[in-house]
């Protein structure tokens, strides 16, 4: 029972890594830039909700329709305003990535400008007693949670791999010079590669703000554990940064069932640490200049 | 970008500040830096306080009720500006705070917000010889003489505990508990006071800032059976905590210091009881609900009582009304206070520099907060 819980915790909490890291990471892959800004995408995808149901009183799939689209073109505008006047100007990565940070202190800011540093909570759900499963306590928005991150990541996979756009996206990822010469608009699968990863943050926002409330820095918080699951799986694969997530989730409430409480944030830092310096492109990531499939 | 975009851009950013400017509460508001007289020595009260970050709704408060005090003044001898920096209750940026606040704004006082950020800040007041109020359980914050506390002190909040857990025959405890020098001088105390009586700790588990997940915490609490949790912390973790404990039909009591009245989610705290500061005056909390339109936060009327009494410290102490006096003279006339009239009561500032408030217990009953023991 206590062990079966313990699996069960750590799939939650893997599952919501697992949704900030799939979006990330497939930013990630098609750009070669960490777009940190992803987080408040998530959150402001979440407040878009709140603001849309709990305030406005829309119906909440309408809403949540809504806010998964206004979250994808705040995605992409971030790309089309921001990174790509950056990337004419042959800025580098580490531009990118502080203009990435400065976007993110920019939202967060404006969202407590608009809404308040109060927690926000999204009363769609009745917190009320889990169900059991396989032993284990679960809600069904929980169970929701893990299908949905299963279900995303094959999605994900579908379109990595077996699709002219995913295709691009990996041509694009591997050589942009050479992408473009053989008739790849590498800004357009740019530009997809947003949208998507933003629509995929939408969700997110979605499911983690109805189970953890909302406050206008969550972003940043579940920014590092993204982040921390996509490296430790291998950042610039959408599977195997999830794959990451779920084992920085087990990590961790595996690792304060033994250790004192006060280290689960130790327990993603320093596997994080570990990773970059011994094995940078994660568990299941390609060594650099390695043979493609 | 586009030449085309770039008003749609400038635009879009007017807007913005717009919209900044548009979101205070509009109604009698005092302003942010009141000046009672242009030719009056100036006092500055600065504050470093949690103006961002999950403890904004108490920094926020306190900045309110600052700007009441000041409002609220009636002729005095100098006039007082207040200057505020946010420090996210983060102990490194309460540091450059106070520096700020010290060596930039020049201030004669500062007040803060916790024991985390309150001991940092003591540390930049006692050898600048400004005066300092902090809103903290820790009292380290207040050693020296230039560095004082108003707030409920642990000793006081776990005696109210002790005695509602003896009352209700519930020995085993467990904490689950914010990692704040406060939580833990409530735990330690607790701790202290509990040797030698049926009441034992059974399991304390602690969390950093911005935890969300609290499952694996709670299970291992469980696995300890307790008779009650005691869980301290704030907003929004204390909800998430609650929200958690339902969801894996925890039926085990739990009770809480300070944070019910102030959760965003009441109804998760229905039947709960648990310990309270002493509550505000009758005539404060009118003021403070007809100014901005809200119930104040936990330190809120701490604050206002810091400010009232700082500028009687100076009123008093100042013999010449176009010099204001030393930092030294008004701490002095500070340790004279005896049953000053403050919005949480008759205040008296003892030699530790800890103004006492008492703890009361506390239901949620019906959505309402009813005091059941004083």
């Amino acid at each position: 029972m206590v062990m079966s819980q313990l699996v069960m915790n750590s799939l939650i909490a893997g599952s919501i890594y697992a949704l900030v890291a799939c979006g990330f990471s497939l930013i990630y892959t098609t750009n070669r830039f960490m777009h940190f800004a992803h987080g408040t995408t998530i959150v402001a995808a979440g407040y878009l909700l709140y603001q849309l149901f709990q305030v406005l009183g829309i119906p909440f799939f309408a809403a949540s329709f809504v806010s998964i689209c206004l979250a994808g073109m705040l995605g992409l505008s971030t790309y089309y305003y921001l990174y790509l006047p950056l990337q004419k100007r042959k800025a580098s990565n580490i531009v990118l990535l502080i203009a990435s940070i400065g976007v993110l202190i920019f939202i967060e800011n404006l969202i407590q400008l608009i809404f308040g540093a109060s927690v926000k909570s999204i009363g769609y759900i009745k917190i009320a007693r889990g169900m059991d499963l396989l032993g284990a306590v679960i809600t069904p928005l929980q169970l929701t949670i893990i299908l949905s991150s299963i279900i995303l990541l094959g999605v994900l996979s579908f379109l990595m791999y077996k699709t002219i756009l995913g295709r691009n996206m990996r041509a694009v990822a591997d050589n942009p010079e050479l992408s473009s010469i053989i008739g790849i608009d590498h800004v357009k699968v740019s530009k997809y590669s947003f949208l998507i990863g933003s629509y995929l943050a939408g969700i997110a926002g979605i499911l983690i703000g109805l189970e953890q409330n909302l406050e206008p820095t969550m972003g940043t918080s579940l920014m590092i554990k993204g982040f921390t699951g996509a490296v430790i799986g291998g950042v610039g694969s959408v599977p195997a940064a999830a794959l990451g997530s779920y084992l920085l989730g087990f990590a961790e409430n595996f690792g304060i069932w033994y250790l004192p409480s006060g280290y689960k944030d130790a327990i993603a830092f320093i596997l994080l640490f570990l990773f970059l310096l011994f094995r940078p492109s994660g568990m299941f990531g390609r060594e650099k200049g390695a043979s493609h499939d | 970008m586009n030449q085309k975009h770039r008003p749609y851009i400038v635009l879009f950013m007017l807007s913005l500040l717009f919209l900044a400017g548009c979101g205070k509460p509009t109604g009698n508001q005092p302003t942010g830096n009141v000046v009672v007289e242009k030719e009056k020595p100036v006092v500055k009260i600065g504050a470093s306080l949690s103006l961002t970050g999950g403890s904004a709704f108490m920094g926020e408060g306190m900045r309110n009720a600052m700007e009441l005090a000041i409002h609220n003044l009636g002729p005095t001898k100098y006039k007082y500006e207040l200057v505020f920096e946010d420090d996210a209750m983060n102990p490194k940026m309460a540091a450059d705070a106070s520096q700020k606040l010290i060596t930039i704004d020049h201030v004669d006082a500062i007040l803060s917000l916790s024991s985390g950020t309150g001991n940092v800040v003591s540390q930049f007041t006692q050898p600048n010889k400004v005066i300092h109020f902090g809103v903290a359980s820790d009292p380290t914050v207040a050693e020296g003489e230039y560095n004082f506390i108003h707030w409920t002190p642990p000793e006081e909040e776990t005696r109210a505990l002790i005695s509602e857990l003896e009352r209700r025959n519930l020995h085993n405890v467990a904490f689950i508990s914010f990692n704040q020098q406060g939580e833990k001088a409530i735990m330690n105390d607790f701790s202290h006071r509990v040797e030698g009586t049926e009441i034992s700790v059974v399991s304390t588990k602690i969390f950093n800032n911005g935890e969300k997940d609290f499952k694996t915490y709670l299970l291992q609490i469980e696995e300890e059976r307790p008779d009650v949790i005691v869980v301290l912390a704030f907003s929004p973790e204390i909800e998430i905590i609650m929200k958690q404990i339902k969801e894996l039909d925890i039926d085990t009591p739990v009770t809480s210091i300070e944070a019910v009245e102030f959760s965003e989610q009441p109804e998760l705290f229905e039947g709960v009881w648990y310990i309270q500061a002493a509550d505000p005056t009758d005539t404060f909390l009118a003021d403070y609900v007809s100014t901005y339109g809200k119930q104040p936060a936990p330190g809120t009327a701490n604050a206002y009582d810091e400010v009232n009494m700082i500028v009687a410290g100076f009123e008093r102490a100042g013999k010449n009304p176009l010099k204001k006096p030393s930092t030294a003279e008004v701490v002095a006339e500070l340790h004279k206070i005896k049953d000053f009239p403050g919005a949480l009561g008759p205040l008296t500032v003892p030699e530790s520099g800890i103004v006492l408030s008492h703890a009361v217990v506390r239901m949620v009953k019906d959505g309402k907060f009813v005091t059941i023991k004083p």
